[in-house]
């Protein structure tokens, strides 16, 4: 119960004028927006996956030769970067709903979702996931594109993972 | 031509088999990390919280939680302190007990204040005006923390719309989102200009001894660089493939 209104909370943080905005807005009848894409943990697994194109990169980490490449909310690219001039794209790792990754001796540590999770990395073929952990208070889910109308998150249903375009009827959300 | 033999280094260093491990047993992350390794104990920011890991085997687990404050979106380690950015302060922590994080100081500004990376004696601090929520200065800071329980302002500098940074040596590199990279000259604490990439957008850096990383809205691109005489070179990059929402 409490992530939940933890959850509730960040999400006024994230577009903090939120409250404001609703109480002098005019909301239409219709409006071209966004709706939110949930997930949750038991829904989805860790797996390594062919190299795939980078559509919204995130944050960056550099372990020996290797770069790893956050793709927002869906997983981690893997470089081979020993010649710099020309990164050789090794595979994707997915992982719904991650944003942070820290390497230590060959160990991954990401968040997937609201857990951290321990990978072992030294065969990428096949990732071996170690271990799992709640993290307390973790609440991150991906915010709504800026300037738009989108419909209100309801926490009750999973981490919003990303947000799909959509003509909404009656939106009583609207991110700044 | 200095640039040529570094090129000519990366290019010479990219033979043989890739090097899956570092000599601390970490990797780096970017300035805007929320993760941070150190030893055997990794530590987090939440929106509001520090939390610690034990990352020994057999025991992974959550070992402490200590609430403090809302805003916090950047952790950084360095020997036996922890560095917080927050929307309203830098937090020092002591981790000289590893297990647990025992707060030292809160640096504090009137005005947004956000990533900061350490080197040495000098803590390096972005504080970033104009969001929605503050309204405030955009600039660096270089704070004395020789005494982590009394820091010591040195220098401000004036920036467009700073977020990541990261230093090696002299050579400071700022992220300024949509105005670009600035590459500054930070000896003796004097903030000196050197380079500008203005047509990058430019999110994080992770800076190498004579390489950086850089990630933005457009993909990552690698540079080659020195900093006396000052210089930027791409090396490669790896462009996105822009997606719809």
């Amino acid at each position: 119960m409490s992530r939940i209104i933890y959850f509730i909370i960040s999400v006024l943080f994230i577009s903090c004028d939120l409250l404001l905005t609703a109480e002098h807005r005019r909301y239409p009848e219709s409006a071209e927006g966004y709706f939110p894409v949930y997930s949750t943990e038991a829904t989805t697994t860790i797996a390594w996956k062919a190299a795939r194109a980078i559509k919204a990169p995130g944050k960056i980490y550099v372990y020996g030769d290797y770069l790893f490449i956050n793709e927002v909310s869906a997983g981690i690219h893997v470089y081979n970067n020993l010649n710099p001039a020309a990164p050789e794209p090794l595979g994707f790792i997915e992982i719904v709903g991650n944003s942070e990754m820290a390497i230590r001796e060959n160990v991954l540590y990401a968040n997937h979702m609201g857990s951290l999770v321990a990978i072992e990395l030294s065969d990428f073929s096949n990732p071996k996931l170690l271990g799992r952990v709640t993290i307390s208070q973790w609440l991150y889910g991906v915010p709504p594109p800026p300037q738009s109308y989108f419909e209100c998150v309801e926490p009750g249903q999973g981490l919003v993972v990303g947000w799909k375009k959509r003509t909404l009827k009656n939106p009583t959300c609207y991110a700044n | 031509m200095r640039i040529n033999l570094i090129l000519l280094l990366l290019i010479g260093a990219a033979c043989g088999e890739p090097n899956f491990s570092e000599s601390q047993g970490t990797g780096s992350g970017g300035s805007l990390s929320r993760f941070a390794i150190r030893d055997e104990y990794l530590y987090l920011v939440t929106g509001y919280t520090l939390n610690t890991f034990s990352l020994s085997d057999g025991s992974f687990r959550e070992v402490n939680s200590s609430t403090i404050s809302f805003g916090l979106e950047t952790i950084q380690a360095q020997g036996d302190f922890l560095y917080l950015g927050a929307n309203d302060a830098m937090y020092i922590y002591s981790i000289s007990n590893r297990a647990q994080p025992e707060f030292i100081f809160r640096y504090s500004h009137i005005v947004a204040c956000d990533p900061v990376v350490v080197q040495g004696n000098r803590a390096y601090v972005i504080l970033r005006g104009g969001t929605p929520c503050n309204v405030g200065t955009n600039q660096l800071e270089i704070i004395d923390i020789t005494n982590p329980y009394a820091p010591v302002l040195l220098a401000q500098y004036a920036m467009t719309s700073p977020g990541g940074l990261g230093i090696f040596g002299d050579c400071l590199f700022v992220c300024e989102g949509t105005a670009g990279l600035k590459m500054l000259r930070v000896a003796d604490d004097v903030v000196t200009p050197l380079l500008e990439l203005s047509e990058v957008n430019a999110y994080d850096v992770i800076v190498k001894p004579n390489s950086i990383l850089l990630t933005g809205e457009d993909g990552l691109f690698q540079y080659a660089y020195t900093c006396q005489p000052p210089a930027l070179t791409l090396i490669s990059s790896i462009p996105v493939q822009r997606a719809e929402f």
